[in-house]
């Protein structure tokens, strides 16, 4: 079986790759071994541009099997995203990638564009959460306001949703946890009546 | 198949359980007026020849296609044998495809030219471990991708670790040429591994091939050829079970393939919410719509049409006014737990939401017959296993006592052998039959099937007579019921064709849901 000194080799030579690359107008932030361990790794993207996480800072977490380059290395959004192909709630990435479609020859890097690349251009008929996917094809304007909220509250994303941030607070106000009420209005489609219901159910 | 191969065309009859009943055309006009002399064993629609093959000679049988396409086309074996499988065997398509196709994925002459292309420098580095190898260890695969040696057998071993043996594609992050078996063979240096990408490669040859079969039986390494494959009944040599050539699950005559997968699948599925559909609900008078009615009397009111019925009778409620809560048609004692129940005026009715709830009844009503015509056949076939058993018990005993040699008595024999095998038959005319659409071809279909069972009846019923069986009637019976078997199969063979062509002009296969296949799927 191949060697896990093998892919620490390769990895050595990936992070010092994303490290020197003029990669940071793409939106490649960062990867990082995490606490010096080579086979669990930190990867920072950027929302990118004219997408409603623009201007958001995402953690990716990235894990590297021993088999790697041979089987792809399982990545997932440590940051909370509201997107089609993103578990809202695990942060789980549905990529072909990342599964069927990996080839030695692609490297965390190639893997990092793809993401920030699905940030931009979900596709929802494959979707991994179905709730965002169904409001991303019904509801156009509420899923890119949900994201749009979703990347100013966890991704330090600049732009406001003043009308979302409010429902919050409204229900944070009758002592609701706050992060349990931004999910449950998001997955209500902000409807506070149903996310009341779901929160205290009778 | 591969043309040079004429030793596997020659196909005999092997069938013996088939052949074993071959009606003698010696007798006419029998009973029932029907001419048999031209019933001979080619005719019958069951028949079906194939041979069977060891491991080496299927190997030699792929190895004679590949040589030739290889030759014709001037290829590496591995990419040979990739073209062939993706084209099901088939060589002059293998070989007509590739030339038409010779700008795509497999075109060895880009490949060469890359091949022979003059290489420079004499290091390189592998692009997946990163690492400065000598030219001599690295590894171009037939698209020109280049990776050292050692990736590739960590590669391979991986993807062989993970079952893949056809399909197993190249290392680049957009190549998806599929690599070559001798090129397996060269980098692949895992024993253990080896083996089981030689298992697998060897397998998938095996079924993309529809002329060639294997025996399902776990380790029975046993395989068949037939120059005319169908989906029959196939008995293997080794282990003597008994499958369908194409699909190799039980035999399901005549039930064509896709049929009986979803026969079964629905029989599975629907198991428990038909048995509950058909024993909890019923459908409203008045509206039809499906009722559950999950407590209190019989008192029913209808959330839909507001209609007052008796779930007992289904009649009008005002008829029930003189003597309240009892029903006439119900039985002493349920009518006492009734009148009990009377104080509970209470009664809960849940309308299934459903669109068209009579439709839907119907269909479940047909569902239901059917099913329970399959399941009776099943449960008759396995008693009359029991009975078979008991006739090759009672014709030994009757040799021992010296009442006759073993030929003497070959005819109860035969009787039972043909029992079951009209069994099986009828029993997988059920679900032929249910998914046949409704005309004067399924009218016909019925006929047949009821005769066919009718005979089978008697012919049980004849059997179990013993020893005060008449034979001459038994004769008589037994070839009614064979001509009544091949009459309903060739009738079936019938209909599957005209359901083809049917297909074929509407171009819609999906709408025709009895479909055929004689090539594996």
């Amino acid at each position: 079986m191949s060697a896990p000194n093998m892919a620490f080799n390769r990895i050595q030579r990936e992070l010092a790759e994303v490290a020197k690359a003029s990669d940071a107008e793409k939106g490649i932030v960062s990867l990082e071994a995490k606490d010096g361990r080579l086979d669990h790794l930190t990867g920072v993207i950027k929302g990118p541009p004219s997408s409603p996480y623009e201007g958001g800072t995402y953690v990716l977490d990235i894990k590297i099997p021993p088999e790697y380059p041979f089987k792809p290395p399982e990545v997932k959004f440590a940051t909370k995203v509201w997107h089609p192909n993103v578990s809202s709630v695990t942060g789980a990435i549905c990529l072909d990638i990342l599964r069927t479609n990996w080839a030695a020859a692609m490297t965390l890097r190639t893997v990092m564009i793809s993401i920030q690349a699905l940030l931009g251009s979900p596709v929802a008929d494959d979707p991994q959460d179905a709730v965002v996917a169904s409001q991303f094809k019904t509801n156009r304007s509420l899923f890119d306001s949900t994201a749009k909220y979703w990347a100013t509250t966890y991704a330090d994303a600049p732009s406001e949703v003043p009308e979302m941030k409010e429902k919050v607070a409204q229900m944070v106000a009758m002592g609701f946890n706050e992060s349990d009420v931004r999910d449950t209005l998001s997955w209500s489609g902000w409807d506070v009546a149903k996310a009341l219901e779901k929160l205290a159910p009778e | 198949m591969a043309e040079g191969d004429d030793d596997y065309y020659d196909c005999y009859d092997d069938d013996a359980d088939e052949a074993d009943f071959a009606t003698t055309s010696e007798e006419l006009n029998l009973d029932f007026g029907v001419n048999l002399k031209n019933i001979d064993a080619d005719a019958d629609p069951e028949a079906f020849s194939y041979t069977s093959l060891t491991h080496e000679e299927v190997k030699q049988i792929i190895r004679t296609a590949v040589e030739f396409v290889r030759n014709k086309l001037n290829l590496s074996t591995g990419v040979a044998k990739n073209l062939l499988i993706e084209n099901r065997w088939n060589t002059e398509d293998t070989v007509q495809t590739f030339r038409q196709d010779e700008a795509s994925k497999h075109v060895p002459s880009a490949f060469a030219r890359l091949r022979n292309r003059t290489v420079s420098e004499s290091m390189s580095e592998c692009s997946v471990c990163y690492t400065t190898k000598t030219r001599d260890n690295m590894a171009e695969n037939t698209c020109g991708h280049s990776f050292c040696a050692s990736c590739w057998n960590s590669y391979l071993e991986s993807q062989v670790a993970e079952g893949k043996g056809f399909g197993i594609t190249c290392m680049d992050s957009k190549c998806d040429v599929n690599i070559g078996e001798d090129f397996v063979m060269e980098y692949l240096t895992d024993g253990p591994s080896l083996q089981k990408y030689e298992r697998n490669i060897f397998r998938t040859c095996v079924e993309s091939n529809p002329s060639l079969s294997h025996c399902p039986t776990n380790n029975c390494d046993n395989y068949f050829f037939s120059s005319q494959p169908d989906s029959k009944r196939v008995v293997c040599d080794k282990c003597q079970s008994s499958f369908c050539f194409v699909c190799g699950s039980e035999y399901h005559l005549p039930c064509c393939c896709r049929t009986i997968r979803q026969w079964w699948k629905k029989v599975m599925d629907d198991a428990d919410t038909s048995s509950y559909i058909s024993s909890h609900t019923k459908d409203c008078p008045n509206c039809e719509s499906s009722i559950e009615k999950n407590g209190g009397c019989n008192h029913l009111i209808c959330r839909q049409c507001k209609y007052e019925f008796c779930w007992v009778c289904l009649e009008d409620w005002k008829s029930h006014g003189a003597e309240y809560y009892v029903c006439n048609r119900f039985n002493a004692k349920k009518a006492a737990d009734a009148v009990a129940a009377a104080a509970e005026v209470a009664t809960v009715v849940i309308p299934l939401a459903v669109n068209k709830p009579n439709v839907r009844r119907l269909a479940l009503n047909k569902y239901l017959f059917y099913l329970e015509r399959w399941k009776n056949h099943e449960q008759s076939l396995r008693l009359e296993e029991n009975l078979m058993n008991q006739i090759h018990d009672r014709v030994q005993k009757k040799v021992q006592n010296r009442e006759g040699s073993l030929i003497d008595w070959q005819y109860l024999m035969d009787a039972g052998k043909l029992l079951l095998k009209c069994r099986r038959a009828l029993q997988y005319t059920y679900p032929f039959a249910y998914y046949l659409e409704d005309g004067p071809s399924r009218m016909l279909f019925e006929h047949l099937q009821a005769e066919l069972e009718s005979t089978i009846e008697n012919l049980s019923f004849t059997i179990e007579q013993g020893d005060k069986l008449d034979v001459a009637a038994l004769q008589a019976q037994m070839r009614s019921a064979e001509f009544r078997r091949r009459a309903l199969f060739r009738d079936a063979k019938e209909i599957k064709t005209t359901a083809a062509q049917a297909i074929l002009q509407a171009a819609e296969p999906q709408k025709t849901i009895c479909s055929f296949q004689t090539v594996r799927p």
